[in-house]
């Protein structure tokens, strides 16, 4: 029987009744909900749910269907010449590297925040605002003043690893003996390192931190998953 | 953390602002949520391509979905100032993960506040068309009373303040509300 058919007959406790009344007037006004942020979404922000097809298209059906049909095979024909080339391990670290200051914040707000200096506020505003060069020459200000504790130094290995280009041993240098002086940042320190090794190409450092992170079910555990699969593919 | 970092961790919310902004919902005022989150939804929309590789109308979907949670958990008082952006691109996930099978790590949602995984009823689609139909037939003062219980999770006591009349009779009226639409129920199936 059906949380519906319980409902109408009246095959439910109180407490139950309640929530299930809950959820049918939640599931139709969201629906309402739905309809009006969609309206506003679309007439005053500009986003749409669907992308507006080509009107040419259909006029010209077949042309386009073998232009298109020509792009696949050339495509294919690409991808197939330069096989290892399609969602590598490369440009999923990237992708994952440009996701990384999304994970500082989660730590900042997971682990919580000391009280910050004016050269250490500096530094964090810049590396919220993406400005990582300006980042790391207040957390360089605060290492000159011995001042700098172990999450500036995580973020400072995040900022090397931001930086255009990216400086991949600044990050290692940071972050390598780090874990030992904050057992808290174990993970995060375990996926940016992963990272940074792949950054380099170096797959023998990197491999053994994947797995790690795999092996103990860290926060990272799905991303690693699909890099090892992605090296396992190309190797 | 600095001031600026909190803001844009709370999409540029202060903690009065939020609260104020948790009022306004209990009080069936949506504008404020409105205007802070639908200026987000396209944000959420690229995370959700760059972190699972979704189409764009799958991204739109699920972030839709994220922010009618994201709503629902914020007018039960689910959800605590701190860091807003990360609770709901982290909604959106889950969301996306749970569809496909996928039930973040116990780690992960206790991460998110453990505030993720709530038990939902089964309702299929027309089981839904029904319910629609008949919250149709419902009168304005029963649609409104439901909504502000159980959408806008406000208390019997105080919509009875507002409507200035005894809270035992609103709870009548409520109760008179829900048996209306079970009759409707009855009647149709």
């Amino acid at each position: 029987m059906s949380d519906l058919e319980r409902f109408i007959k009246g095959d439910m406790g109180q407490n139950e009744m309640e929530q299930f009344t809950k959820e049918m007037v939640s599931k139709q006004l969201d629906a309402e909900t739905r309809q009006r942020w969609e309206a506003t979404l679309r007439t005053k922000y500009g986003v749409k749910r669907k992308v507006k097809p080509s009107s040419k298209l259909g006029k010209n059906r077949f042309r386009y269907f073998a232009i298109a049909a020509s792009i696949a095979i050339l495509i294919a024909l690409f991808s197939w010449f330069q096989f290892s080339d399609g969602n590598t391990y490369r440009e999923l670290t990237a992708s994952y590297i440009e996701e990384l200051p999304i994970m500082a914040d989660q730590i900042v707000f997971r682990k919580g925040a000391g009280q910050v200096s004016d050269l250490r506020s500096k530094a964090y505003a810049a590396y919220s605002r993406a400005d990582f060069d300006m980042a790391l020459a207040n957390w360089q200000q605060l290492a000159a003043m011995d001042s700098l504790n172990a999450y500036d130094q995580f973020y400072w290995g995040i900022s090397c690893l931001r930086q255009t280009p990216a400086n991949t041993a600044c990050t290692i240098e940071r972050l390598a003996s780090l874990s030992n002086q904050v057992p808290e940042l174990v993970q995060e320190i375990d996926w940016v390192l992963g990272l940074a090794y792949l950054k380099d190409n170096d797959i023998d450092k990197a491999k053994p931190l994947l797995e790690k992170i795999v092996d103990e079910s860290q926060f990272m555990d799905e991303l690693a998953v699909q890099l090892l699969s992605a090296i396992q593919e190309e190797n | 953390m600095t001031s600026s970092t909190v803001l844009n961790n709370n999409f540029g919310l202060t903690e009065h602002e939020f609260d104020t902004l948790r009022l306004q919902l209990s009080e069936g005022d949506e504008s404020l949520f409105e205007r802070i989150f639908l200026a987000h939804f396209e944000s959420c929309i690229r995370y959700l391509q760059r972190q699972y590789k979704l189409p764009y109308e799958k991204a739109y979907d699920v972030s839709m979905d994220a922010l009618l949670a994201f709503r629902r958990r914020l007018v039960e008082g689910k959800i605590r100032y701190g860091n807003l952006r990360f609770l709901f691109t982290q909604q959106a996930s889950h969301i996306y993960l749970k569809e496909i099978g996928r039930a973040p790590s116990v780690e992960k949602q206790k991460a998110a506040q453990s505030f993720l995984m709530e038990p939902t009823f089964g309702l299929d689609e027309e089981e839904r068309a029904q319910i629609s139909q008949a919250w149709n037939k419902l009168g304005d003062r029963c649609k409104n009373l439901l909504r502000q219980v159980y959408y806008d999770n406000a208390q019997i006591k105080d919509i009875a303040e507002k409507w200035e009349m005894p809270a035992a009779t609103l709870r009548k009226q409520k109760q008179r509300c829900v048996e209306k639409l079970r009759q409707f129920f009855k009647q149709h199936s």
